[in-house]
Order: structure tokens, then C-alpha cells, then sequence
């Protein structure tokens, strides 16, 4: 039996397919690492390494200048606050909605059931556009607080059509016994569908979060406040400083980041998300193949 | 992919906003601007009758920034109290307020006064929002800041940029380092090692310079591995042919942009011009001979601050331009860092020295004698715009007005608000200079310092502060091209993008000898096709 397999293994097919499926996936980390090292060395290198030519893959000398301006620029903090509760308040709202209105929908004795997905499809190809859902956020009052950027993309249609296949997928039968037992549609969303449902509900967590954390641009809309500016708006201040030509520059102070301070800048917004990662990637590719079902 | 889906968004703004604020202004609005001139008399007694209450003024008008200055801050007291008015000032993202700005206003939000950057004024006109406001107005109540603008128009294009259809919308600038061309930098000990003494100032000695910079081991560290120039001194090149076509020839996006030359009241677009072929015949063999840095496709700056060339500060290329002389001068007086570039320099070159080592030089002369620097930011190209809710109330326009007279009048309100409080938030140093003490943008807009400098210097205040750094720069000021800033007309907006393709593509291509010469006139026949001619036509519409 052993020497069967093991002749399996062996045969040239199998040896030519993976060959090819490890160089594409050892290409593919290479090239997704490359880019990351020179960030994360960039960040830490005296200027006369930054701006040499070529590649800075392993850093060989070492300047925290970079970070320590970065760490002492008081915007940053601001914006990590505001994001930090920006993400909490997104994935609270946003899984909340998503979860109660893909529960019904999942539902085959929904009364116009058909009706209800098509109207809700048909958002995600046909918007009102900047300039309405702008005068609506004002409207209601939304405009330069928190909510506005966390109610008006609450529900993102797609994921929470995967959260329904999913939901669907989950055999009648369980739902059926608790509604025996007495159970009444609340009971057996959050004490049978949610807990099995796990898998899926990480990763759109996740997805949530990804969003909120990396998102600037309604924040740069609706926002006046600098004090509520999230984290990548002050990113991105950070890296586009001196980075073209002002106009009025002339003979009075220059404001330019270094390189070092920006890469450093990418790297304090970018290690929560790497800390976050791993520990929802084990939900993340069961989520996705069993949420991407049919049904 | 990014950067074209906001353009989208953009236009779909600007569109919406046509819309939107043609429903908003009714007719009788504008009505009333034309009107407000001759009524001046009646509203000047109501105006003094309610003088005592602040009139408020919603402020787009200078540095935009994305935090607000603290009410509480010195500068907005005092210029409050000043001009009895109270200012909101709003508040964006730098490098994208005309985004944020179009959807504010599309709403129906209107500033009055107003940035015209990243604009277009016709859009903003044709929709209501920038109001006329006569050039003679201008005079009437602002008669030292009229007189400071008109002595320094040399090219005659003052007003330009805020004129449509004949009509004036808005307040030029004047800026004391546009009158100063861009400069060359050049490694002085490098031309040292090869036996030059002179900087170089014509196009043979450039010429000689380059070619030896490439071929005698300048660095003298035995190995050939130095080139003459790289894209940014192409430019000065160019220049002494002529028109300058472009900021930078580099392939990377975003594109530059192009040039225009404004003659006889007709507008052209440089690239096209037949004395680009003589040009680029010239660098087209440099490069065959290998002394224009075959990585010049990629531009000479690798990030960083934008005017940096790297090429240049890892002794790769021996000349460099496109910068001003402020980005390169070293520490001159106390608390002086240098400048921009400098700082970079002397980082990875700890022992370089001015002049030693590295040195300022002019616009190199062509065979005509013609030698241009490129006046990048001109004296008068930035406009504010007024709005018509500034245009509707008199006492806005005239507050607005008399701020901007009183810049160019009044040395101590010129240093509050380009500045701020002394010893607070700058000093003076014992020779005169003034250094800040304000430690970055954030900082700055907190404080309140340059909200209110409207893009225009007080020459006299100005020379005085940096006289060192003036010193330097008037020892190389060379001649450039006249500033040929041109209000956006709806073909610029069309086509420019394709254009800028198109020639970068064409020019690198003949650089780099993947085309002929002769190509030229093929590039000038399809760039004149895909709206070269149409931009030409309309500019010189709109300038009439």
C-alpha cells in the first residue's frame, strides 16, 4: 500500500504539476514579500541607503528616526483613535444589519423573497452617486461625525449575500426541532444559526474591518474636523507632503517627509491588521468556500 | 487605476454641480454684480451704519489645509479685529479640495472667496459660483496691490488666468521667486576633475561639460559610471531652442504638463513647435553617445521630496534643473536648515561645500542666444476666485479687497499673517532672517500662520527677511520663459490628457533613437488631430 503511494508520487505528472504549483506560489510570496521588506527596511534606514539606487531588501543600517517622528506626530494617535472606533462601530453595525437582513432572506416562505433579493441586488449596480448620498448624510445629520461613515455602506449587498448562502446552506432540520421545542425566529437566529455560522461571520468580519480600517475617502468627505480624521487620511497626509510642487513653498519653510518617516508611517497603520490576520485565517477558508455556495 | 476612477468622480462632481448651481443662482443674482458698482454710494452708509457687527466671511482663500485654525489662535483675532469680520475657513484634504470643495458646494455650500487651483474657471462661472469682479474695482479699492501686480507684469498675462469670456472672476498673485527662473545645479568639483573652470553657460560649453562628465571619470573612482545630464536638465536644453514644452520628460504618470506660448495674443502649445525637432535631434545623439542617463525615462526623482534628484546626489549625473534656487542653497544665516534638496544632499555628501562641491547655474544660451529657464510657478498664476455670495454683499468684497491691499501695504500684518506672532510662533535672527518655529504643516494651520497671505508677497518684507538667500539667487538668476498661466477651457480639459501621452511618448521614443527625427512632424500631425488645434483656438478665444 505504502509502495503504491509512494510509486504514485513519483509519477512525472505529478512531479511537472508540482513543480509548477510551488514556483507560482513561491513567485507569488516573492513578489508580495519584496515590496513589504522595502517598506519595512526603508523605514528603518539612515537617508543615504534611502536614496541610493536599488533595491533595500534586509536593512544593514539601522536609523529609528523615522519612527520616533512618526510616533511623536500627535495626528497619528488622533487618527488611530478614530479609526480604532471607526472599525467598532463599523463591524457592531454593520454585522447587525447584514446578519437581520440576511436571515429573512434565507427564509424559503418569505413572502416576495424573490422581490426582496432582486430589490437589493439592484443596489449594487445602480447608486445615487457622490453628490445625493452626500446631500442625504447632511440631511439627516450625519456630516462630520463617526456615523457617517459607518451607517451609509452598513449593509456592502454582496457580503451580506454571502452571509444568506450561507444561512441557506444550514440544514432545515435544526431550525425546524428548536421551532418544536418552541423556539421563536430571534431565539434560533441567535442561539442555533449564529453559533454555527462562526466560520462565516469571522470572515466577513474581517472583510468589515479590512474595509473600515483602510477606507479615507468618505472620510475625507464628510469630515471637517481634523480631530475625527481617521488614521489613513493622516497617512496619506503624511505621504503626499512635498511631494509636488507648491506653489507657495518659496523661501519660507519646506514641509517634506522623508521616506524613512513614511514607510515608518505604513508600518504603525499596518501592524494591527498583521496581528489581526492570522488568527481569523483559519475561519477565513472555510467562510469563504462554504458562504460562496449556491443555494 | 485609482487615480482614474477619481477623475471620473470628478467630472461626474463638476457635472452635477453645473446642474445643481444653475437650479441655486437665479438670474437676478447676476444681475445685482453688475450692478453693485455704481450702488457702492448707497451701501456704504448702511455698511457704516452696521459697522459694529462683524461681517462673516466663509475662507477658502489661501493654503488649504485639512485642520482648522484654532479660533482662539492670535492670527485670527487680530486679523478679526482688524477688518471687524469674523472668518470661516474651510477646511480639505491638500491634495484633493477641489473634490471635496465641488461636493460642498454642489450642495450648495459656497465659500467666497476661493482657491481657483484644480478648478476649472469656466465650470465655476457657467454654473454661477465665481462672480465677475471688474478689474477696475480692482483698482478702486485696492489700488496698492492693482499697482504692485500691473509693475510686474512683464508678459503681459496678469488677470489672465481669472478671465472668461472678457470678463474678470478673480485676484492674481504675485510671488517674488516667480520672478526668478529655475536653475541648474551643477557639480562644480566634478567639472573641476575634468579641467573646467567656468560654469558652463552656453550650449557648446554644456556640451563639453556633459560629454566629459560621461567619459573622464569625473568622480575619479576608476570606474565609468557617470552620465552628463538626466530628464530634468533636458528642459534648459530645450529652452535654448526656444519654448520649454514641458516640466519633465520622464515616461511615469502622472504625465506633465504641457506649455503655452502666449504671442501676439495668440496662444500655441510648445511641444509642437519646429524648434523642439532641433532639441531633440540634439539629445537624441547625446544619448546615442551615452551621456543622458538611459534611467531618465523613470524621471531623476525616486521619492521623497519632489525636487530631489537622486541621480544627482549619487554622483550618477553631474547636472541637474528644473529646481529653484531656494530648494538648493545652504544653511545662510542662523537657524537656516537650507533647503530641501540640500538636506538630502548633505546626507548622503557630509562634506560637500556651496560652490566646492556643487553650484547654482543659469539658463544655458542656444545658437539664437535664446536661453530659458522655466518661470514654474510665474509671478501671476495663482488666482482666487470670487464667489457670488462674496459679489452679493458689498462689505464682503470690500473686506476681502482691503485685506489683500493691506498685505502688500502694512509690513507688520504682511508678517502675522504669512508668519505670525513674533518670538511665538518665528524669530528674527540677529542679521534679519526670520526663522520659524512651527514644527510641521499641522502645526502651522492651527496657528492660523499663511491662511490669510492670498498667494501674494510683500516684495519689500520678503526681500528683507531673506536677504542672504536673495543674495545667492540674484547671482544666478538667469532669464526664463515668461509664465504663460491660461485660464482651462473646456478643450485643455479634453484633451490634455491624451496630449501629454502623446507628446512624452513621441519625445522619449526620439530621445532614446526608437524613432527618427523625422517622426517629429508625424507627432506634431497627430498631436495637432487629437486636439492641439482646438486647445490653440480656444485659449486664444479666451484670452482675447
Amino acid at each position: 500500500m505504502t509502495d503504491q503511494r509512494k510509486k504514485k508520487k513519483r509519477t512525472f505528472e505529478d512531479i511537472f504539476v508540482d513543480t509548477i504549483v510551488y514556483t507560482t506560489l513561491i513567485l507569488l510570496s516573492v513578489l508580495t514579500i519584496i515590496p513589504f521588506m522595502q517598506v519595512v527596511t526603508v523605514s528603518m534606514s539612515p537617508t543615504e541607503v534611502v536614496s541610493s539606487y536599488g533595491f533595500h531588501l534586509i536593512p544593514l543600517k539601522f536609523d529609528w528616526d523615522g519612527y520616533r517622528k512618526i510616533l511623536a506626530y500627535q495626528q497619528i494617535w488622533i487618527g488611530y483613535q478614530n479609526t480604532i472606533i471607526r472599525v467598532i462601530l463599523g463591524i457592531l453595525v454593520s454585522m447587525t444589519f447584514m446578519i437581520l437582513a440576511a436571515y429573512p432572506l434565507s427564509k424559503k416562505n418569505l413572502v416576495h423573497r424573490k422581490f426582496w433579493t432582486i430589490f437589493m441586488v439592484f443596489t449594487m449596480f445602480f447608486s445615487g452617486g457622490l453628490i445625493p448620498t452626500y446631500l442625504i448624510v447632511k440631511g439627516v445629520g450625519l456630516y462630520n461625525s463617526v456615523w457617517a461613515l459607518v451607517l451609509p455602506v452598513a449593509i456592502n449587498t454582496f457580503t451580506m449575500l454571502i452571509i444568506r448562502n450561507y444561512f441557506m446552506s444550514l440544514p432545515e432540520e435544526i431550525q425546524e426541532s428548536a421551532r418544536i421545542d418552541g423556539a421563536n425566529e430571534f431565539i434560533i437566529l441567535t442561539r442555533i444559526i449564529l453559533p454555527i455560522s462562526i466560520p462565516i461571520l469571522a470572515t466577513v468580519g474581517l472583510w468589515t474591518m479590512v474595509y473600515h480600517w483602510n477606507e479615507w475617502f468618505n472620510a475625507m468627505i464628510y469630515l471637517k474636523d481634523s480631530k475625527k480624521a481617521v488614521l489613513q487620511l493622516v497617512l496619506r497626509k503624511i505621504m503626499f507632503e512635498g511631494s509636488e510642487p507648491q506653489a507657495v513653498e518659496a523661501a519660507n519653510t519646506i514641509y517634506a517627509n522623508t521616506d524613512t518617516m513614511k514607510m515608518a508611517a505604513l508600518m504603525v497603520s499596518l501592524i494591527p491588521l498583521l496581528v489581526v490576520y492570522p488568527f481569523l485565517q483559519k475561519y477565513f477558508v472555510k467562510g469563504v468556500m462554504i458562504g460562496s455556495l449556491k443555494g | 487605476m485609482k487615480r482614474k476612477t477619481f477623475r471620473h468622480v470628478g467630472s461626474l462632481v463638476s457635472a452635477a454641480l453645473l446642474v445643481g448651481s444653475l437650479a441655486a443662482c437665479s438670474s437676478t443674482e447676476s444681475g445685482k454684480t453688475s450692478t453693485s458698482a455704481p450702488g457702492t454710494t448707497g451701501t456704504k452708509a448702511t455698511a457704516a451704519a452696521k459697522n459694529d457687527t462683524p461681517v462673516t466671511i466663509e475662507w477658502a482663500g489661501y493654503n488649504i489645509n485639512d485642520v482648522a485654525p484654532d479660533a482662539n489662535s492670535e492670527i485670527i483675532q487680530e486679523v478679526s479685529k482688524r477688518f471687524n469680520a469674523k472668518f470661516n475657513v474651510w477646511t480639505a484634504d491638500s491634495q484633493k479640495y477641489s473634490e471635496v470643495f465641488n461636493v460642498r458646494m454642489a450642495s450648495g455650500e459656497i465659500p467666497d472667496i476661493l482657491r481657483l487651483k484644480g478648478f476649472e474657471l469656466s465650470k465655476l462661472v457657467d454654473s454661477g459660483v465665481a462672480a465677475e469682479i471688474p478689474v477696475e474695482t480692482i483698482k478702486q479699492k485696492a489700488p496698492n496691490y492693482y499697482k504692485l501686480i500691473m509693475d510686474n507684469d512683464t508678459s503681459g498675462s496678469a488677470f489672465r488666468s481669472s478671465m472668461y469670456k472678457g470678463k474678470n472672476y478673480g485676484l492674481s498673485a504675485f510671488q517674488l521667486d516667480g520672478t526668478y527662473p529655475t536653475s541648474l545645479v551643477w557639480r562644480t568639483d566634478w567639472l573641476k576633475n575634468v579641467g573646467i573652470t567656468k560654469i558652463p553657460e552656453t550650449l557648446a560649453e554644456f556640451e563639453d561639460a556633459i560629454y566629459k562628465f560621461t567619459n573622464n571619470d569625473p568622480d575619479k573612482n576608476g570606474k565609468k559610471d557617470t552620465y552628463g545630464l538626466s530628464s530634468t536638465a533636458m528642459q534648459t536644453v530645450l529652452g535654448a531652442f526656444g519654448p520649454i514644452p514641458t516640466d519633465v520628460i520622464k515616461g511615469t504618470t502622472p504625465y506633465s504638463n504641457l506649455w503655452y506660448t502666449v504671442k501676439d495674443n495668440k496662444v500655441t502649445m510648445d511641444a509642437i513647435q519646429p524648434e523642439m525637432k532641433e532639441g531633440l535631434k540634439l539629445l537624441a545623439k547625446w544619448y546615442k553617445d551615452g551621456v543622458i542617463d538611459p534611467e531618465f525615462v523613470t524621471g531623476e526623482n525616486k521619492g521623497g521630496y519632489w525636487a530631489t534628484s537622486h541621480a544627482f546626489i549619487n554622483n550618477r549625473i553631474g547636472v541637474t534643473g528644473n529646481v529653484m534656487y531656494y530648494h538648493w542653497t545652504p544653511p545662510l544665516t542662523e537657524g537656516d536648515k537650507g533647503g530641501a534638496v540640500y538636506q538630502e544632499f548633505i546626507k548622503v555628501k557630509p562634506d560637500a561645500k556651496y560652490d566646492e562641491t556643487w553650484s547654482l547655474g543659469k539658463a544655458i544660451k542656444g545658437p539664437d542666444g535664446k536661453a530659458y529657464g522655466a518661470n514654474i510657478w510665474g509671478y501671476n498664476n495663482e488666482t482666487l476666485v470670487i464667489t457670488k455670495n462674496a459679489a452679493k454683499d458689498p462689505r464682503k468684497l470690500d473686506t476681502i479687497l482691503k485685506m489683500l491691499d493691506t498685505l502688500v501695504t502694512d509690513k507688520d500684518y504682511y508678517m502675522l499673517a504669512n508668519y505670525g506672532v513674533k518670538d511665538k510662533d518665528y524669530v528674527i535672527n540677529a542679521d534679519g532672517s526670520v526663522a520659524s518655529k512651527l514644527k510641521n504643516p499641522t502645526e502651522t494651520a492651527q496657528r492660523g500662520v499663511s491662511t490669510f497671505g492670498m498667494y501674494t508677497n510683500n516684495p519689500d518684507v520678503v526681500k528683507q527677511i531673506f536677504k542672504a538667500k536673495y543674495a545667492v539667487a540674484d547671482k544666478v538668476k538667469g532669464t526664463g520663459t515668461p509664465p504663460s498661466y491660461l485660464p482651462s477651457v473646456e478643450a485643455s480639459g479634453k484633451f490634455t490628457a491624451d496630449l501629454q501621452k502623446l507628446t512624452t511618448e513621441n519625445y522619449i521614443k526620439i530621445i532614446t533613437g526608437e524613432q527618427s527625427i523625422d517622426s517629429f512632424d508625424e507627432y506634431v500631425k497627430k498631436a495637432r488631430a487629437a486636439g492641439a488645434n482646438e486647445i490653440e483656438k480656444q485659449y486664444t478665444e479666451v484670452i482675447k
